[in-house]
């Protein structure tokens, strides 16, 4: 093409020299009009494709800034979440060893009023015991005043079991 | 033209250099976008955790609430059982300690040393009582004691009662009305006509330069119950009874029993008693000779007082007559001596020798407050002039049979209708 094309601008025949027509003469401003033409349109294109993409990297950058921020944000609230998180997590810690300790101690009491619990019935059957002993005593100790003796032993006889096992206490 | 080529060329490199840039951007913005919806997750999961965890420590928070409130109720419960078991520990204590004395007594007795037995006893005192619900109700010694008399000699008290542990006629002393110590027998020996174990209700007095101790005694062969006296020149006795006949019987009446000597301001003396059974019982009255040992030539019993009120259940007994702000004020007991009914009256009476009425339609001392069918009172004044009242009562729930009475005391109010009040 650039051959044909500088043989055409300088006039010179490529193979066999053709006498000029007069056709040649508007086929050149044509062809400079037409790669004008197209030049000015890619460069039309290019300057509108160009303003396209910057108003793309514009809204891009717009978007991108908005996003960074909500990042920016969501990392603090994150920050802020597993603070509390980690906060929660240190009284859950300290709340079980607080429980486990009381549970430790509730249990120790338990145990404590349940022996306490059957000492006082033991005590109390010993208390009962106790006192039936002395009523027969007692009872066999009025009686030996006004020298009852068979009353006496008869009072005895009646409290011996709670007496023997009171003499157990 | 070369101008526009190279005004391309830059337009086109300045075209590629934005697409550049542009999809550096998107670039950028993809992975921006990505870190956001990770920090999102992120955030959700997080949330997640946190909601999850809040709800571990609500419940642990709950849980250690619950068991720090079932810690307390068990604490206290426990607290409760070790009070509990340290008074039952005291209670053992004190009923091993009153149970031993007693045992000791018996055995002393069964040994023959009475003399012992009433130290043995005198011993467990405090503990007894404390079993027989305390000082609260007026219980200052808590064994067997009936019918008791006190009486006051400078600043020591005597108390006298029935026959039991202490001999034919017990005697006890205080100097404070609260601890009392067995003395022994105040009766050692009886008179021959008298059987052995039956001698109860004694009243003393100092008449005629001596005391005098009146009792009750059953005659050998004989169904009454008669009044006998011995004297002493001590309160603690011994008494001396040298009689050979007893001193007031009252056959035609079934006997006669509990009596009360009283002298009056200008030292004439007297005797109380009672008669007959529930229908027919009377309280009676006869002044005694100087002596005390026997009745005023030409004197004749006189009924004083008859059963006449519901709560007496036709049953009136163990006068006592006290000389207050110019009245005479008769005590006794109503109903039956071995139920919780029994109760103590009192009537106004015009002399020693009657006629009495009763001052109150209603007794004036019931069963309660720790004591049953109080009875056979003996109304003393104190140094300072306070008036008390000894009675013997059952402890609840121990009423009768072979149960031993207790000496109680509480004091008395004189004025109006004469009132018991709190122990000394």
């Amino acid at each position: 093409m650039h051959d044909t094309l500088d043989r055409e601008l300088s006039g010179v025949p490529a193979t066999s020299p053709r006498p000029p027509s007069r056709r040649r003469g508007w086929v050149r401003p044509i062809l400079v009009f037409m790669i004008g033409a197209l030049l000015a349109s890619v460069s039309g294109f290019l300057v509108s494709d160009h303003v396209s993409q910057d108003e793309k990297y514009d809204r891009l950058r717009a978007t991108l800034s908005m996003t960074r921020h909500d990042a920016g944000q969501q990392t603090a609230r994150l920050v802020e979440l597993r603070h509390a998180v980690g906060t929660l997590l240190s009284q859950v810690k300290s709340d079980t060893a607080a429980w486990s300790l009381d549970t430790t101690e509730l249990k120790a009491a338990y145990v404590a009023l349940v022996l306490t619990q059957a000492n006082v019935s033991q005590q109390n059957n010993a208390i009962a015991g106790l006192h039936n002993c002395l009523g027969g005593v007692r009872q066999a100790l009025n009686e030996l005043g006004i020298n009852d003796q068979a009353g006496a032993v008869s009072s005895l006889d009646s409290v011996a079991t709670s007496c023997s096992a009171a003499s157990g206490t | 033209m070369i101008l526009l080529v190279l005004a391309l060329v830059v337009s086109a490199w300045s075209d590629v250099d934005a697409h550049r840039r542009t999809r550096d951007e998107q670039t950028a913005l993809q992975r921006a976008r990505a870190q956001l919806s990770a920090l999102r997750r992120q955030e959700v999961q997080t949330t997640r955790i946190r909601a999850s965890t809040t709800t571990k420590r609500d419940q642990l928070d709950t849980f250690i609430k619950l068991t720090l409130a079932e810690l307390w109720t068990t604490n206290v419960s426990l607290n409760q059982a070790r009070v509990a078991a340290y008074l039952q520990g005291m209670d053992i204590n004190t009923l091993e300690t009153c149970l031993g004395g007693i045992e000791e007594a018996l055995g002393a007795i069964k040994a023959g040393d009475n003399t012992q037995a009433t130290r043995d006893i005198s011993r467990v005192a405090g503990p007894c009582t404390q079993l027989d619900g305390g000082t609260a109700s007026g219980l200052v010694y808590p064994f067997d004691f009936a019918d008791p008399d006190v009486i006051r000699v400078g600043t020591t008290y005597y108390g006298y009662a029935t026959n039991s542990v202490g001999g034919n006629i017990q005697i006890i002393e205080s100097t404070n009305l609260v601890h009392w110590t067995a003395m022994g027998s105040a009766l050692p020996q009886l008179p021959s006509w008298a059987n052995a174990n039956y001698t109860w209700a004694p009243s003393v007095s100092y008449i005629g330069g001596q005391y005098d101790l009146y009792y009750a005694a059953d005659p050998i062969g004989s169904s009454d119950e008669c009044i006998s006296v011995a004297t002493s020149p001590s309160p603690l006795g011994p008494f001396v009874d040298s009689s050979t006949a007893p001193l007031k019987c009252q056959s035609s009446l079934g006997g006669a029993i509990d009596p009360n000597s009283f002298v009056d301001t200008s030292g004439a003396a007297y005797l109380l008693w009672k008669t007959g059974t529930a229908g027919s019982a009377k309280i009676w009255a006869q002044q005694l000779a100087p002596s005390g040992t026997s009745f005023t030539a030409g004197s004749t019993p006189v009924t004083i007082l008859l059963p006449d009120r519901p709560w007496e259940g036709g049953n009136i007994e163990a006068p006592d007559l006290v000389e207050a702000g110019g009245r005479y004020l008769l005590f006794f007991s109503g109903n039956d001596w071995s139920t919780a009914n029994y109760a103590v009256g009192v009537a106004s009476c015009a002399g020693p020798l009657g006629p009495c009425g009763d001052a109150s339609s209603s007794p004036i001392l019931v069963s309660g407050n720790g004591m049953a069918g109080p009875g056979s009172e003996s109304v003393f004044a104190d140094a300072s002039g306070d008036m008390w009242m000894a009675f013997d009562a059952w402890a609840p729930g121990a009423v009768g049979g072979s149960n031993g009475r207790g000496l109680y005391i509480r004091s008395v109010d004189l004025s109006g209708v004469p009132s018991v009040g709190d122990p000394p």
